[in-house]
């Protein structure tokens, strides 16, 4: 995924920015770490722009950035490998609505990585699968797989009210 | 007389466990198939010797990502760091040196980043002054905090 879509979908909850004098630094506060982008196409005062706009966090101190939650693995560790299944969703008239989509992962799995691999999943949903289109996602389908379900269009989906009394109506509550 | 030869052992256990190269998976000679077969770190990883600039170029052109070398002052050891096909994550500390790092793409200047990372480290205190940029198909080139940039 490029840098700097992932960097606009997690302001805040991944990346802030770090104010020296004038320049902004983009932080991965998970890690503790500075994201350098080489890439000459991606203009860099642009992004910083939009992510204030966004009201990303800024730190002025190095030191009032958060502790790292994620940490260097040891020589002999690696994270899992996994293999991404994805089963599309169609409604009765064969337009798709959506994607169920599952990561199968060479060994188990803890709660954290589990949460990590279904953002990246969240990610390539919003960026890959689907780009430019309001999406509903549900994760944490399965307590053991990574899996999340994708729907779009969700308010062109047809609908049926399960109260039949006359009192029920959708947007009076 | 044991124990002076008991010490002499000892001593020369402690010494050539100094100079001792682990035969790990991740030495020079292995690394990259460890790569290739077990998938890269999503971060980085911790080595026991200073990669040299051909390993490091082999690695970039082979998973086309960035990957940047540092060396811890407190703990004494280098660090692999892996990025994506444009950008890396490295930490912030006046503990770390950033020894070089590549540009899969080739790109023989610095980076607005690179010289703001110079500039914050600096700032904390580091002794480092420069740093070096291994762009993929061209020459290393070195860079401090007056080297012009692409914004």
């Amino acid at each position: 995924m490029e840098i700097h879509t992932d960097i606009l979908n997690n302001i805040n909850t991944k990346y802030v920015l770090l104010k020296q004098r004038e320049e902004y630094i983009i932080i991965d506060k998970n890690r503790r770490t500075m994201v350098i982008i080489d890439d000459p196409l991606i203009n860099f005062q642009f992004l910083i722009n939009t992510m204030i706009e966004n009201g990303v966090k800024i730190y002025n101190n190095v030191k009032e950035l958060p502790k790292a939650e994620e940490f260097l693995i040891k020589e002999d560790s690696f994270p899992p490998a996994y293999k991404l299944f994805i089963k599309k969703i169609y409604d009765k008239n064969a337009n798709e609505t959506g994607a169920i989509i599952s990561a199968l992962t060479n060994k188990r799995i803890d709660k954290l990585e589990k949460q990590n691999i279904e953002n990246r999943i969240k990610n390539y949903a919003f960026t890959v699968l689907y780009p430019r289109e309001g999406l509903n996602i549900y994760s944490d389908v399965n307590s053991d797989t990574a899996s999340i379900t994708a729907i779009k269009g969700i308010n062109n989906l047809p609908y049926q009210d399960i109260d039949s009394g006359e009192q029920s109506d959708l947007y009076e509550w | 007389m044991q124990e002076i030869f008991q010490k002499i052992k000892k001593i020369y256990i402690r010494i050539t466990s100094l100079f001792k190269i682990k035969n790990n998976m991740l030495s020079a000679g292995k690394i990259l198939k460890t790569f290739e077969t077990k998938g890269l770190p999503s971060y980085g990883v911790k080595l026991d010797y200073l990669p040299n600039d051909k390993l490091i170029e082999q690695l970039t052109v082979r998973f086309n990502v960035e990957f940047a070398v540092m060396f811890t002052i407190e703990k004494a050891g280098y660090y692999l760091f892996v990025g994506t096909h444009n950008s890396v994550s490295v930490p912030v500390s006046e503990e770390e040196i950033l020894l070089k790092h590549t540009h899969p793409r080739g790109t023989p200047h610095p980076s607005k980043a690179d010289i703001n990372w110079l500039l914050t480290v600096q700032r904390l205190g580091s002794p480092q002054k420069q740093s070096v940029i291994l762009p993929i198909g061209k020459k290393r080139i070195t860079f401090n905090k007056n080297t012009p940039f692409i914004s």
